[in-house]
């Protein structure tokens, strides 16, 4: 029987087209459907699975929403990069650069400066990328926690973000070709080392963020690894506080992912994707995310205790203050859906920040107080 | 009393309140006619009626799902009776609340009382998979109340936030009341499946018209309701995408009942309104055609339902959706 519908006779009716056709994917990639011989800007609603035949895309009209001023545009494309995500890589590079200053090894500003810049882009070209093919692939749908909520508010159209990652990640190559020409074993080692990782983290199959190994791979990628192949980079060489430094920042970065994934657990489940928040459920979750705060102040006191840091690393410490704010607010909260949890996320990425801005600050301080 | 709007002849047994009332056949009479005058008023009983056609749709009679749709009402009143003492409301559908008519703890204990009420009344039918049904949309109600309840006073809401309430405090009772018959036709699983999809997608699109009918002036509703008892709506989080410098005005609305004019134009509002609408009418877009599969389902599976209950069906979503213009 056919159905009847109520003709609205309204522009903004919902356009239903199948998965897998090419007017879709043009659609999901650019943004806009062709209707009456003119180009409509639309965005993914909601996925229909049908009786027979492929699953459907529902795809709503939207009105182009142009930045007002400069500072919008400003807030917008942090969004975008989701900016908080950033001190992952740019809080160990500034660390380590800070602690081989103050025990006097010789470096280039000029490689120092361009191989941070270069992981900070690749990390922005990496947010860009995850986005437009979550959405793409119809993962974060609106209604859902995940994506940036660019593609829902309007405000950029899938390619540009997918254009904006490839600028990224050619920006970041760019930038780290005068280190391939003066260490080219480093940065094939180490870029080698840290694009094999990346891969291996979000695999489609056997990435490890599926398979519940998402946090120890974000330990070691931002926080050893990072600060190891940074400090051989810049300076040749490995300083006895690179360990607890990358032990400190790799635990924060854990921390952020882990609070993250907590606050997801429901999704990521129902979408098949198994992690350690998941995995434990949600009290042992909490219980875990404080132990990677407290064993991130514990290496702290490790490296001071063995000389491996000065006495003022311990500054940094106070980010169990606001870390142990974060784990009650979980504690207190009814469950990983809680609108109370809002904002946590970014709460968790200010921990790696001030943590890491602690740190920094505590090294650089103690070279002017011995 | 008959949603005014609503005048088809099909549907006019389901709007006789002594189907619904408790009629003081019970223990405590008197408090079973505060109830009856009270919060199982009036109605658009939606849900009764959905169940209804939706019996007619799988091919059972009319007497064979009434029980279930008393309970159903009643289950949903009892939600509102909840509701009206947490937002201390004092009139609904016209007339007097529970809470205003008696003190706030008997009209949460009026509510459990319902609530018992359509619950035992079930049990008794022991169906089983119903029971347990209702048990689980029971949870999802609740669930969907305390996520909403936390959300009090916050500004920041998520879309998955409001989606997600929207689901359990909404969609949960519609599915129940659209899958007891699939149940009780002992329908193939695709069936079941598809009927749930339907029952969810046009729950979510109801509480999408709800929100956009609180910013509506005819609604005979007080404007803005939603915003001034702390809760932030699909609208007003659209609001708050579209001029994100009146999130500090709103944080401070949402804390403090207060009563100074919305900071928002005329355009802006109606844009956010249009915007929730247009969700909505994705949502019985997409409902349509769960329902065209499910006929499908049905008719392959030697069970087409009959033209007449699919277009009375279809006259249900025509009514949601006038709504949604």
């Amino acid at each position: 029987m056919k159905m009847k519908t109520l003709s609205t006779d309204k522009n903004d009716s919902p356009v239903f087209l199948k998965q897998g056709q090419a007017e879709t994917l043009a659609a999901l990639r650019t943004g806009f459907i062709k209707q009456d011989g003119k180009l409509t800007r639309v965005r993914v609603f909601d996925t229909l699975k049908r009786s027979e035949g492929p699953e459907e895309v529902i795809f709503r009209k939207v009105e182009s929403s142009p930045a007002k001023d400069l500072v919008e545009h400003l807030k917008r494309g942090l969004t975008a990069i989701r900016a908080f995500s950033l001190t992952a890589t740019a809080v160990p590079c500034a660390v380590v650069l800070i602690d081989g200053w103050r025990r006097g090894y010789p470096f280039q500003a000029f490689t120092a400066i361009t191989v941070a810049l270069a992981v900070v882009l690749l990390q922005i070209a990496t947010n860009l990328y995850n986005d437009y093919s979550d959405y793409v692939k119809l993962i974060d749908l609106p209604g859902t926690s995940g994506g940036s909520g660019v593609f829902e508010k309007g405000w950029y159209r899938p390619n540009q973000i997918l254009n904006s990652a490839r600028f990224a990640f050619v920006a970041a190559v760019v930038f780290g070709i005068p280190t391939l020409i003066s260490h080219p074993l480093e940065v094939i080692i180490i870029g080698g080392v840290g694009l094999a990782g990346t891969l291996l983290y979000s695999h489609e199959t056997f990435g490890l963020k599926y398979h519940a190994l998402g946090d120890l791979a974000v330990f070691i990628l931002c926080g050893p690894a990072l600060v190891a192949g940074y400090s051989y980079t810049v300076f040749g060489m490995f300083s006895p506080g690179l360990f607890p430094i990358g032990i400190f920042v790799g635990l924060l970065a854990c921390g952020l992912l882990h609070a993250n994934n907590l606050q997801d657990m429901h999704l990521d489940r129902k979408q098949g994707a198994l992690t350690l928040a998941n995995t434990l459920g949600y009290r042992k979750s909490i219980h875990l995310l404080g132990g990677i705060y407290l064993g991130a102040a514990l290496a702290l006191f490790y490296a001071v205790f063995t000389d491996r840091l000065p006495v003022a690393a311990l500054l940094a410490a106070l980010i169990l203050i606001p870390a142990t704010q974060i784990t009650f607010r979980f504690k207190a909260a009814l469950g990983p859906d809680c609108p109370s949890l809002m904002g946590v996320k970014v709460a968790a990425a200010k921990v790696h920040l001030i943590g890491g801005v602690l740190l920094g600050f505590s090294l650089f301080v103690a070279v002017w107080f011995g | 009393m008959v949603d005014k709007d609503f005048r088809d002849d099909w549907a006019l047994p389901w709007f006789d309140s002594s189907l619904y009332t408790l009629g003081g056949k019970g223990a405590l009479t008197g408090l079973e006619g505060v109830i009856d005058a009270s919060v199982l008023r009036g109605g658009k009983r939606l849900r009764p009626l959905l169940m209804g056609e939706f019996a007619r749709f799988f091919g059972l009679p009319f007497d064979a799902v009434i029980p279930y749709a008393r309970a159903a009402e009643q289950v949903h009143s009892a939600t509102l009776a909840h509701d009206d003492v947490i937002d201390e409301s004092s009139t609904r559908r016209g007339s007097l609340t529970l809470n205003a008519r008696i003190e706030n703890r008997k009209a949460i204990l009026a509510g459990d009382y319902l609530l018992a009420e359509g619950i035992y009344a079930v049990s008794k039918l022991k169906n089983a998979a119903i029971v347990e049904g209702l048990a689980a949309t029971l949870r999802e109600l609740v669930t969907g109340e305390l996520l909403q309840n936390e959300a009090r006073g916050i500004s920041d809401v998520s879309s998955s936030h409001l989606s997600r309430v929207a689901d359990l405090k909404t969609a949960s009772l519609f599915r129940w009341c659209c899958l007891v018959p699939a149940h009780l036709s002992n329908a193939p699983e695709p069936v079941i499946a598809l009927t749930r999809e339907f029952a969810t997608r046009i729950g979510v699109a109801f509480q999408w018209i709800d929100d956009a009918v609180d910013f509506s002036l005819s609604s005979g509703k007080p404007y803005a309701a939603d915003l001034r008892e702390g809760l932030v709506n699909r609208v007003t989080f659209r609001l708050l995408e579209i001029a994100p410098h009146t999130q500090a005005w709103v944080q401070r609305s949402l804390s403090s009942n207060s009563s100074e004019s919305l900071p928002w134009t005329p355009e802006e509002i109606q844009s956010a309104v249009e915007d929730t609408r247009s969700a909505g009418r994705a949502q019985m877009g997409a409902a349509r055609r769960n329902l065209s599969d499910l006929i499908s389902a049905m008719t392959h599976a030697g069970q087409a339902p009959s033209q007449e209950s699919s277009q009375r069906i279809e006259r249900i979503l025509q009514r949601l959706e006038e709504r949604l213009l």
